[in-house]
């Protein structure tokens, strides 16, 4: 077992793993919670991770599936909020837009939520999204196609500034 | 608000402060090894279980001998776990929607029993498990799982009776989908259940088998 390499790797990957686990979170601690979680079963895997053709697509497979995994066992009336955690210098005029919109996605349920993250935060297509969640390419464009119907439900007309690229 | 503009906001929802990367990597590493020590732990138990198993005369069934009955004492053994309550909770309300594939009706209710990671759910078609099997009723369980097996693959399952180190094994091709689950004893068994290797391809739950 080479800790060195793996420790280079989680290092290199961390940044990003965490990124989407915030996505799918809508929580800072749970992210972080999350994120340590799928390392460490990279870990004790990583003799075969590390072989793979693509350590880092493995790597946010194991998140999002725990992800996933681990709000089915979580109690159907919880709801997580968007907390910014430690955050302190977000530029403020975004708080409220990142807040809003980090609100909406937590409403949504844990399949929802990861296939939005996935297809419109990580650019993946819709095969490989299909590929991680374990279903079709269409099961996966008329899940996203709904979710983001239900996500303009939840925003409604409060949000009126939205900035675009 | 378009759908262009939502995919935009949900970009840009995730810009945060850069995350503490040595300390989740640390975090990581020590989850890691912690698990790898269970696992080492619980390999180590089995070997231990199985050596008391076969010093015992009881036999530990495979999935292609499920007639054999019960040899020796199945309480013989040194317990591999503490007995205590069966968490086996057979449920009737209606099956979670990713397990409703297959039925006419909408909303089934059907006895099933969730795995503990609610990554499959054993759906007991006869109600209740028989050692040995009934003559009525089989012990017919179809397994479910929103995640399935990789091509090829199966669902394995390993079943140790709670307070002794009866162990057995069975295997459905194809992953999880219908079975027939005959097992040794009468008693509370507690099951791992893997059919992949991903954090969702894995579960535990107890079934519990009693007298026809």
């Amino acid at each position: 077992m080479d800790t060195a390499e793996f420790t280079e790797f989680a290092v290199a990957r961390t940044p990003t793993l965490f990124r989407t686990a915030y996505a799918l979170t809508g929580d800072w601690y749970r992210a972080e919670d999350l994120v340590q979680e799928a390392l460490g079963r990279i870990y004790v895997k990583w003799s075969r991770v590390s072989r793979a053709d693509d350590p880092a697509a493995y790597a946010r497979t194991t998140l999002v599936r725990l992800f996933i995994s681990d709000r089915r066992r979580r109690s159907s009336t919880e709801r997580p909020t968007a907390d910014l955690g430690a955050d302190e210098q977000v530029p403020d005029d975004d708080v409220s837009l990142r807040l809003t919109v980090l609100s909406a996605l937590a409403q949504l349920g844990p399949i929802d939520r990861a296939a939005l993250v996935l297809r419109y935060y990580e650019d993946l297509d819709a095969a490989s999204t299909a590929d991680l969640l374990g279903t079709t390419p269409e099961a996966v464009r008329t899940r996203c196609r709904r979710a983001l119907a239900r996500l303009r439900d939840v925003l409604g007309d409060n949000l009126t500034d939205l900035r675009s690229n | 608000m378009t759908d262009e503009q939502l995919q935009t906001a949900i970009r840009a929802s995730v810009s945060t402060d850069p995350p503490p990367v040595s300390d989740l990597v640390a975090g990581g590493l020590a989850r890691g090894r912690a698990l790898r020590r269970r696992r080492h732990l619980t390999g180590a138990l089995a070997a231990v279980a199985l050596i008391a198993v076969s010093t015992a005369t009881a036999t530990a069934l495979t999935g292609d001998d499920e007639s054999n009955p019960i040899a020796g004492d199945p309480n013989a053994s040194a317990s591999a776990e503490p007995a205590g309550p069966c968490r086996s909770d057979v449920q009737t309300k209606v099956l979670p929607e990713w397990a409703r594939a297959g039925f006419s009706d909408p909303t089934p209710s059907v006895p099933h029993v969730m795995g503990d990671q609610g990554n499959i759910v054993a759906i007991l078609f006869g109600g209740t498990l028989h050692s040995p099997p009934s003559d009525e009723v089989n012990n017919k369980i179809l397994w479910v799982a929103p995640t399935g097996a990789d091509p090829g693959g199966s669902l394995e399952i390993q079943a140790v009776l709670a307070g002794t180190s009866q162990h057995a094994s069975r295997e459905v091709p194809g992953g999880p989908g219908p079975s027939t689950i005959d097992l040794p004893a009468t008693g509370c068994w507690h099951l791992e259940l893997t059919w992949g290797e991903q954090p969702d391809q894995q579960d535990t739950m107890d079934l519990d088998y009693v007298r026809p």
